[in-house]
């Protein structure tokens, strides 16, 4: 018997987000990960720990790419925020259960 | 006292970005602190981002309008544009991911109570919050 063994290392693409991820700022980041996908990066990091304010249109492009991700093979995982301004809609809508989210980019990657 | 306090935005995603510093104005005027602003912010925000999306008024603009007493705020928000279609609105599935459909479901948390009428050529969106703040349980 042959036991072969390896290490796989996954690309994973960095995503730093700052300031609000509002209904303005949604279409800049849906294009953003669509582009990163077309591109075969597949497996994405969203590091919301800067951003203020998230409302159900920022959560959308969130949303949509994670499971444009996923269809490609890969995953979209974010860094939880740390203002409550921007925690809120993940908790109303209960997206908290749905992400992975870690609380900084270290241990995101570290357990991708 | 009942006092009430008008914002007229334009029905663009950037003027939206004047509800929060327009709440806060209105807090501080009624001695509430800054506790609290956060859920009332983000429900008129989706109140608003409804109607830019799918009212998309010929104007462009867009009415708020905040009553409050010693126990309740009411936000009116008005525009001249397309009829609401309630039945356009389909409910999230906790199970099943969706896109889009969380504005409604968040208000509806948040507020005590949220009804819509269409008078003449009106939408007419009305939210109420208690006063002291509750946060909503997550």
């Amino acid at each position: 018997m042959d036991i072969l063994t390896g290490n796989h290392q996954i690309s994973v693409t960095t995503v730093i987000l700052t300031g609000r991820l509002d209904a303005l700022e949604a279409a800049p980041l849906r294009t953003v990960l669509n582009e990163h996908i077309i591109n075969g990066q597949i497996n994405i990091a969203i590091d919301l720990t800067a951003v203020e304010f998230v409302d159900s249109a920022g959560l959308a492009a969130l949303v949509k790419g994670m499971k444009d991700t996923r269809r490609a093979g890969g995953d979209l995982k974010l860094v939880a925020p740390r203002a409550q301004d921007a925690v809120r809609v993940f908790e109303l809508t209960r997206f908290d259960r749905v992400f992975e989210m870690a609380t900084d980019i270290d241990s995101l990657l570290a357990d991708w | 006292m009942t006092k009430t306090v008008d914002l007229r935005l334009d029905a663009t995603y950037l003027a939206l970005r004047e509800i929060g510093p327009w709440l806060r104005c209105l807090f501080d005027a009624n001695g509430w602190g800054p506790d609290g602003i956060g859920p009332i912010e983000l429900a008129i925000h989706e109140l608003a981002t409804n109607s830019v999306d799918h009212a998309n008024p010929a104007d462009g603009v867009l009415n708020l309008s905040a009553e409050t007493n010693d126990d309740s705020l009411v936000v009116l928000l008005t525009d001249r544009g397309r009829e609401f279609d309630e039945s356009s609105v389909t409910a999230p599935d906790a199970n099943q991911p969706q896109v889009r459909g969380y504005g409604l479901m968040i208000i509806e948390q948040v507020a005590t109570s949220v009804s819509y009428s269409r008078e003449d050529d009106t939408n007419c969106w009305t939210a109420q919050f208690p006063i002291p703040i509750q946060h909503p349980s997550t």
